[in-house]
């Protein structure tokens, strides 16, 4: 093993101390601390990345986090570790020691596009400047503005360490992942294992459910990839499904019911969303918006005073006080991270106009006040289709986006999940929120399209075309599930014996449908549950090269990348690999440069001006063409004959032309 | 009946667990006579049949379109395993073999099995015992792929280890399954007694017979 364990290990210990000091506020127990603890966690780093004392804040979090925890244990002795004993957080705490030894043993790497292109080089570019990405020198000729909360929080578990491993990185995904999870075995607290294990079961196959439609037919990469498409999704059930454990429910002990004090936690976890990923943020309206219509028409009110009414008056502020409050939260991370990246920012963006400006012309298209574009009903059209699980018009559904089918099954599935929570809770109340959070819910999903239609059509470079819309769509739909499953586990450790019965029956259909899914879909070799060692074989190759390199490369170099007939996935790769060292972004970042005669074609004295402006004084070749030795071999002393395919690294000599030098020294 | 309760859901558990552990064991060690009576026979890709794949000059393939088959008939023999070791210019995904038990009998997708990648960067491919008239293997699903066939071993010699395929998905499996046919067996007793109780009410309610 290249790095130490101890940074992660010691960062497990600091984030297991946090959930304890939570888990001894009153109502919250062991199941829900883990979500709160690595909610904390992210928010209170994502800040202290913005006001630029990332390496501080560490040190004050520890100390703080493990000095209150020392307070605790002094107080209440073993009582203080009681609550770290229930099913949920032991779910939590073994998985994640199971999965910290098994990647540690087998060390994945980052293998896919946007890994390369965003997420992993902005952990990695965390863990060697321990500042946020947005300031660092990476090459490119934008700045990484995409938001941070999951990268600092793998930073997190990596700052005390040498090196940066990407295990890690996936360690500390899948801690959010089983966080989300946890929630789930809430009201089960101190109950017998019958009760929950097929929570457990239905709670863990979620990622997959939703992530692998087909049989995989080549790796697939769920609890392995450093997208944050899942995270965001599961985040989203978690922190409405937590916000429900706490507000107005009793507590599993039996006792008084946790009050609206304690469910204004679930603001942690929603802060955290929205600063989880871009097209997650109006996900994160949505669940706030949900917290906000429960919180002002459900949640139980004191009277001011005897004979006051819980609508009027002081009842009617509060409310008001905390319908606002829950968009509030999301409102205020979306506003801190984007005046961040606007002082961050120094290039240009992808897209043209402004985003108001987007929705705007969307809204008059899809009221009919101006004539629609062809964008637009390309775009519509194809979600409509995409939908029903046609791929085009007229095709017969075969577009699934997860175990259960289409999107359109898929929430016919869910609405199933909630149908059976609402016919399995015992009072009116609690039956009108389970239907309130599915209504919100569905309405959530209609204006999650209308920002998807805005991307697609108006706003994104490429209009006209959908892409990625099932990882866009597992976002909502696992979050949407998991919300279902938290109401169905809340009316199952409600209810008592013939309904208690059912509840157990209906949840263990549940789960057992979803494993024999996932043995179905899931095949061997082709998932993180053993994945042969070749999977990695080339990326690990890739980086012991690049090490080298490194290695090499005096500081402040810059390194120029040619790859003929590459899309661009090359580059990212190198780019990744070869930090600290940086790679320029070499014009068309790996893509085959233009001939003479087109728009962006680039005379010979131009690339070499080009280098010696950005202070390349290497090129690293991986794929050459007739085309380029003709039109810039001139650079190159022996004019690029002796290069043998495959690739090779030149350096600039003392008469200005490159010459080959060996990759590893 | 209550105190009782719990030992016997503990006992349950318990069992449930050893019984599967025992079906593991004894389905995974069931193979091994039978395979090491087999000798492993080794088939040259020239003897192929080849449907949509190009020989290149240096022996090597190149798969023209997504349905690419190399033929072997004529096997005539039990098979259970097969080790499939090929090079490939990019991942190939999906590793089909289709096999036919007697001749005039095509392939179907009915007898087909999926191969498992290994560590070694071969695939392996497990087929219901029984006689195997020929075999069909598709490499892979993408078209344009340059393929190099290092070896195909009908019924090879497999280490003691691989009958037991210990991994997580093994251990997933042995936590999980055992749990949810205990749970099951609980919840079905508990169903039957839970509706079995509310019996009396009805008849105490309608007034009785008795």
């Amino acid at each position: 093993m290249d790095t130490p364990l101890l940074d992660a290990a010691f960062g497990f210990l600091v984030l297991c101390a946090l959930c304890a000091l939570f888990a001894s506020l009153r109502g919250v127990s062991g199941a829900l601390a883990p979500l709160l603890g690595v909610s904390t966690t992210m928010v209170y780093f994502t800040l202290a990345g913005v006001l630029g004392v990332l390496v501080p804040a560490f040190w004050v979090f520890c100390a703080g986090v493990l000095g209150l925890f020392c307070v605790l244990l002094y107080r209440r002795r073993a009582a203080a570790l009681a609550p770290l004993f229930s099913p949920g957080f032991l779910l939590f705490f073994c998985t994640g020691l199971v999965l910290f030894v098994y990647y540690a043993l087998r060390q994945p790497m980052f293998s896919q596009w946007d890994e390369m292109s965003f997420w992993g080089t902005a952990a990695k570019l965390l863990v060697q400047d321990n500042a946020l990405y947005t300031t660092a020198d990476t090459g490119y000729f934008w700045t990484m503005t995409e938001r941070p909360a999951l990268s600092v929080f793998s930073w997190f578990f990596q700052y005390l360490g040498a090196g940066f491993a990407p295990w890690k990185v996936y360690w500390a995904y899948a801690l959010v992942l089983l966080a989300c999870l946890c929630v789930l075995l809430h009201p089960f607290a101190g109950r017998r294992w019958r009760s929950w294990v097929p929570f457990a079961v239905a709670g863990l196959a979620t990622p997959f459910f939703f992530t692998v439609p087909n049989h995989t037919v080549h790796m697939a990469s769920t609890w392995l990839d450093a997208y944050g498409d899942l995270p965001g999704g599961l985040l989203f059930g978690g922190t409405v499904a937590l916000y429900f454990m706490l507000a107005g429910q009793k507590s599993p002990a039996g006792g008084q019911a946790a009050g609206g004090a304690t469910a204004l936690l679930a603001a942690l976890p929603l802060a955290a969303l929205a600063l989880v990923k871009d097209n997650i943020v109006p996900v994160a309206l949505v669940a706030g918006g949900m917290l906000a219509v429960d919180s002002a028409l459900f949640a139980p009110r004191r009277a001011a005073h005897p004979g006051g009414k819980a609508w009027t008056g002081q009842g009617f502020v509060q409310r008001a006080g905390s319908f606002l409050f829950w968009f509030a939260v999301p409102a205020a991370m979306y506003v801190l991270w984007n005046n961040h990246a606007a002082w961050a920012a120094t290039g240009g963006g992808a897209t043209n106009i402004p985003l108001s400006q987007a929705v705007g012309q969307a809204l008059r298209e899809i009221t009919g006040r101006a004539p629609a574009s062809e964008a637009y009903l390309a775009v519509r059209s194809q979600l409509w289709n995409n939908f029903l699980g046609r791929t085009a018009a007229g095709q017969s559904a075969t577009f699934r986006v997860s175990m259960a089918g289409t999107p359109l099954v898929s929430c016919l599935f869910i609405a199933a999940v909630f149908l059976a929570a609402l016919l399995l809770f015992k009072g009116r109340r609690e039956r009108l929120r389970c239907a309130a959070a599915w209504v919100l819910g569905a309405l959530g999903f209609a204006a999650y399209h209308f920002m998807l239609l805005v991307h697609y059509g108006f706003y994104s470079h490429q209009a006209g075309e959908v892409v990625d819309y099932s990882r866009y769509l597992t976002s909502y739909l696992s979050g949407w599930f998991l919300l279902g499953l938290g109401l169905f586990a809340l009316a199952a450790g409600g209810a008592k014996t013939l309904r208690a019965v059912a509840c157990r029956a209906a949840a263990l259909a549940l789960a057992v449908f979803m494993a024999v899914q996932c043995g179905r879909f899931v095949r061997p070799g082709y998932s993180v549950l053993d994945w042969p060692e070749t999977t990695y074989a080339a990326a690990r190759k890739q980086e012991e090269t690049a090490r080298a390199i490194a290695a090499n490369m005096p500081a402040g170099q810059r390194i120029f990348y040619v790859c003929q007939g590459g899309n661009g996935e090359e580059y990212f790769a190198w780019h990744y690999h070869l930090l600290p060292a940086v790679l320029d972004y070499s014009y068309f970042a790996g893509r085959t440069f233009p001939l003479p005669g087109d728009e962006y074609y680039i005379s010979v004295t131009r690339m070499n001006e080009y280098l010696y402006d950005t202070g390349c004084d290497y090129i690293l070749i991986d794929a050459l063409d007739a085309a380029f030795v003709r039109y810039y071999g001139s650079l190159f002393e022996d004019r690029l004959a002796g290069y043998a395919g495959g690739t090779a690294l030149y350096h600039r000599g003392q008469n200005g032309l490159f010459s080959p030098v060996p990759l590893t020294s | 009946m209550k105190r009782r309760k719990p030992k016997l859901q503990t006992r349950l558990l318990l069992l449930c667990y050893a019984v599967f552990l025992l079906a593991w064991g004894v389905g995974g060690a069931v193979h091994m006579p039978g395979d090491a009576r087999r000798q492993p026979q080794a088939l040259s890709p020239g003897e192929a049949e080849m449907h949509n794949l190009a020989l290149a000059q240096d022996g090597s393939f190149v798969t023209e379109g997504i349905d690419a088959q190399l033929v072997f008939s004529g096997i005539d023999a039990p098979v259970r395993t097969v080790r499939l070791r090929a090079a490939f210019a990019w991942d190939p995904g999906e590793m089909e073999l289709f096999y036919s038990r007697k001749e005039g009998q095509g392939f179907s997708v009915r007898q087909r099995v999926i191969g498992v990648p290994q560590n070694d960067g071969s695939w392996l491919y497990t087929l219901p015992a029984g006689q195997v008239h020929a075999l069909r293997l598709d490499p892979g699903t993408a078209g344009g792929n340059t393929v190099v066939i290092d070896e195909l071993v009908l019924n090879p010699r497999l280490p003691a280890h691989s009958y037991f395929g210990l991994s997580l998905r093994w251990l997933v499996t042995m936590a999980v399954v055992p749990a949810l046919a205990c749970c099951g067996f609980y919840t079905i007793i508990e169903l039957v007694l839970a509706l079995a109780a509310r019996r009396p009410k009805r008849a105490g309610a309608g007034g009785g017979a008795t």
